[in-house]
């Protein structure tokens, strides 16, 4: 498959993350190196910033982990007063969402695994 | 040139523990780092940035960085599909590179790229990752890979 019909095809991953949980309201896949591959994300944010926050947090939260002898990291959440923020690695990719703040969690991170099974074939 | 080695050293510093800190995603900081040092070339050193394809684009910079502010003696690009190798030699930060890559770091933070990269998502829209860095003294060869969303 060319790259362009991959990118197509995890831009189609996320529009269905979007419609099967309610509680996730923006979402990106991003390079660790900081490019973005695909995104629902609102208009105002500046995706290429992010995506750089997004993979520097990971990369940063990952090593402290390691460091502290904690084994791998299984995600990040970082809450905040108006929503929280997930990201997962898959490879040498991130998954980042953006989810509400009173989400049922449970269910959030089951369909988000669910999204990480489906991206470890482009990973 | 001490004060050329001294600021290498510096470069260095910063960028070995932000590699130890970040792990590869420190190479994410590629892009912010080019933004800000093309807005100041642009701003302070009246660096003209234009073009319509990459390969202008790449070369209006090289020949910026080699002849006005000779930061290298020589660079190369050359085009194929959605990758550009650039060639750099002689370059006043080959020294970072290299001690960076002697010890297992990925260099994230050569002026070329960094700037270059800034410039093509800028001018053209068409975000670019480092597919590969090699260090060669006395060239460094520069791998970009043309990511379209």
């Amino acid at each position: 498959m060319s790259k362009k019909g991959i990118f197509e095809e995890m831009q189609k991953i996320l529009v269905k993350l979007e419609e099967t949980t309610p509680d996730v309201f923006a979402s990106a896949i991003i390079r660790k190196d900081g490019l973005i591959v695909a995104s629902a994300v609102p208009e105002e944010v500046n995706k290429r910033v992010f995506a750089a926050m997004a993979a520097s947090a990971l990369g940063a939260s990952s090593r402290a982990l390691k460091e502290l002898k904690q084994g791998n990291l299984k995600r990040l959440l970082v809450e905040g007063e108006g929503g929280q923020m997930v990201l997962m690695e898959v490879g040498q990719l991130v998954l980042a969402t953006l989810i509400r703040k009173d989400a049922n969690l449970g269910l959030v991170f089951m369909n988000l695994e669910k999204v990480v099974d489906e991206l470890k074939k482009y990973a | 040139m001490e004060v050329t080695r001294f600021l290498n050293i510096i470069i260095y510093g910063f960028q070995k523990a932000l590699w130890e800190v970040m792990g590869e995603a420190a190479i994410a900081a590629s892009y912010p780092v080019g933004k800000s040092m093309l807005e100041i070339m642009k701003k302070e050193l009246g660096l003209k940035v234009a073009g319509e394809k990459p390969e202008d684009v790449l070369n209006g910079i090289a020949k910026r960085l080699t002849e006005d502010f000779k930061i290298a003696k020589e660079v190369n690009i050359s085009k194929s599909g959605d990758t550009i190798t650039v060639e750099i030699g002689d370059c006043v930060c080959l020294p970072v590179e290299q001690r960076l890559t002697n010890v297992g770091i990925k260099p994230f933070a050569c002026p070329f790229t960094n700037i270059a990269m800034a410039a093509m998502e800028e001018l053209l829209g068409i975000p670019t990752g480092i597919s590969s860095l090699e260090v060669n003294s006395p060239k460094c060869k520069i791998v970009f890979e043309m990511l379209r969303e």
